[in-house]
């Protein structure tokens, strides 16, 4: 299982991998395999917000669900897991906390967030931004021709820009797709569609 | 040898100072209580502060000493000094991190030396994220650092 308890062996480089995952897809999957190729990390870690603090969830797609689909994608593959820190958190889903609750457990991992170039740019509207930016390193999934904004110049030590493929689907898309009954095949692990249908997953009209 | 008319003055100074001290001071508690004032905390914020940071400066547990450490940074307190003693004491390698984070941020040439001092001593991350930070911070310094400690090429050449 790749579940993780998020304790134990030290000197770790670990991506965390943050997100709503609503639901994850193709996208997610690739960007995360190229990464962790590129910046050596022993694994990465998904961990699904229970409620996103920055944008509305659409859908109502319950944490559960999209834990269990994250579950379902990366089963069998030892350097990803997916981590229940941030679902089983009474607390919102603030980057800050999750960081510090895996250091409280792991001083010694070397922790890099993974982020989207847009996600980024607006880093500076999340809670306590400064301290996580001393705190971990972040690898940016950028496109050509994405520019950082200039505030982040002092901190570029540890920003990092990942040589990424740029994959043209979202979770949107997927959503969307699902509402018009269009197929979603390919787009996301087989066992994640299948766990959209069984459940129901996104049919509802916005 | 003070004059009898200064004492009198200094001493309805006095008096009247600690008369208006003490009627307005619980006015201002009873006022703050009531929440129909917040000027006491004008006064207090920055005790509160310090005696916070200091808590966790000071904590049995790393990771409040590491939100120690990125509170000076953030209230722009930084003791070079004590950071650099601090690098020294700590133990884990977050905490570490965080030091040279922000010692990269305001030190100039001392901070080289320091790392002259340490390099050598240091865990690989660490002296990875020393690298990163000369070649970041201090460009011009980065090929006599890296002959000096004998730095891996391949760290000098990626991210």
């Amino acid at each position: 299982m790749n579940q993780i308890r998020l304790e134990g062996e030290a000197h770790l480089k670990v991506g965390i991998f943050g997100g709503t995952f609503n639901p994850v897809h193709i996208g997610h999957l690739i960007n995360a395999q190229f990464i962790r190729e590129e910046f050596n990390l022993d694994f990465i870690v998904f961990i699904p917000t229970k409620y996103p603090v920055h944008k509305e969830l659409e859908d109502n797609v319950s944490a559960e669900h999209r834990y269990q689909m994250i579950r379902l994608a990366i089963e069998g593959v030892d350097y990803f897991k997916v981590s229940r820190l941030e679902i089983d958190r009474e607390k919102p889903s603030y980057t800050i906390y999750t960081v510090e609750e895996i250091l409280q457990k792991n001083p010694d991992w070397e922790l890099f967030f993974i982020i989207g170039y847009d996600a980024f740019n607006e880093i500076n509207t999340w809670k306590e931004w400064k301290r996580l930016l001393m705190t971990i390193d972040f690898i940016i999934m950028k496109r050509p021709g994405d520019v950082l904004h200039k505030r982040f110049n002092k901190y570029m030590s540890r920003i990092h820009c990942a040589k990424n493929p740029v994959i043209e689907v979202s979770s949107s898309i997927i959503r969307d797709r699902v509402r018009n009954g269009k197929s979603i095949k390919y787009l996301l692990p087989g066992r994640v569609e299948q766990y959209i249908y069984k459940h129901g997953l996104y049919k509802s009209e916005r | 040898m003070i004059s009898k008319q200064k004492f009198i003055r200094i001493a309805f100074i006095v008096c009247t100072s600690m008369a208006a001290g003490f009627i307005l001071g619980k006015l201002l508690v009873a006022k703050t209580v009531s929440g129909s004032t917040a000027i006491s905390f004008f006064i207090t914020q920055p005790l509160y502060m310090y005696s916070a940071i200091n808590n966790k400066l000071y904590s049995n547990n790393p990771v409040e000493r590491l939100t120690g450490y990125c509170a000076l940074y953030e209230l722009h307190i930084i003791d070079q000094p004590f950071l650099f003693e601090r690098y020294k004491q700590e133990e884990n390698i977050a905490s570490k991190r965080v030091i040279l984070n922000i010692l990269a941020l305001y030190s100039g040439k001392e901070l080289l030396h320091f790392f002259d001092e340490v390099y050598d001593l240091s865990d690989k991350t660490l002296k990875k994220q020393m690298v990163k930070i000369v070649k970041h911070h201090y460009p011009e310094k980065l090929d006599s650092f890296a002959q000096k400690h004998k730095v891996d090429a391949q760290w000098i050449h990626t991210d």
